[in-house]
């Protein structure tokens, strides 16, 4: 199958993502390319990590689910945190300091 | 980290696309969720990049190469990227390689597809090892 395209996700939108890393130098093509697939592989693995199975839908709280039972997604408990209700919230709040429930 | 990571937005349609890749074809995906994800994939790619160039710092080496990326996904244990990846890298060098030979034959090539595919052998030609 001829692609005209390398990747889905434009490189230079990746690269861009890339230079806000600190001490970001030279980036060679190859890694840019890696990096890129790297993402759309990213992408797909957490659409059908969070899916599921039978399900019509896909939604947040799907993936905040998701995030939480995979260890190695650890470094997107802040980005996609489960949603609470503010009674819930409440309830939290009341716990005595100290509540360790691992 | 990033400040205003919002600004850092991948285009929708293409992570809409790639999420639908994923998935069956009569999942419907909240726009909330896509959002969600583009964001986590920024995220992602800003991790593996500082975990790569660590590995580069390592090695004391200026550039981040293919070799750099490859040890920062296992790193972050993402491996089972990596095989994939590895048999993509293999044919996007011939690829390169089959470009520059077109283009030193001919000189007028057309430049028809793939101007990134251009643009990086521009980058190609602009590093020093």
């Amino acid at each position: 199958m001829d692609n005209d395209r390398l990747t889905q996700l434009p490189m230079s939108r990746i690269r861009t993502v890339m230079k806000t890393s600190p001490d970001m130098g030279n980036i060679n093509p190859e890694a840019l390319f890696l990096m890129c697939r790297s993402a759309e592989m990213f992408i797909e693995h957490m659409a059908k990590g969070a899916h599921r199975q039978g399900k019509k839908s896909l939604e947040y709280k799907d993936l905040a689910q998701y995030v939480e039972n995979d260890e190695k997604l650890e470094f997107l408990l802040q980005i996609l945190p489960k949603k609470i209700t503010v009674k819930e919230y409440k309830t939290m709040m009341e716990k005595k300091p100290g509540t360790d429930e691992d | 980290m990033v400040e205003r990571i919002e600004d850092l937005n991948l285009p929708n349609t293409s992570v809409t696309r790639l999420i639908k890749e994923a998935i069956p074809a009569d999942v419907k995906v909240s726009s909330e969720c896509r959002i969600a994800l583009a964001r986590a994939t920024s995220v992602f790619v800003l991790y593996l990049t500082t975990t790569a160039t660590t590995v580069a710092q390592q090695k004391n080496h200026k550039s981040l190469t293919a070799d750099h990326v490859l040890k920062g996904l296992e790193e972050i244990e993402f491996e089972s990227f990596i095989q994939p990846l590895k048999a993509e890298l293999e044919s996007f060098r011939k690829m390169i390689k089959s470009r520059k030979d077109k283009k030193a034959a001919k000189p007028d090539s057309d430049n028809t597809v793939e101007g990134a595919v251009l643009d990086l052998e521009n980058m190609e030609n602009m590093q020093s090892s």
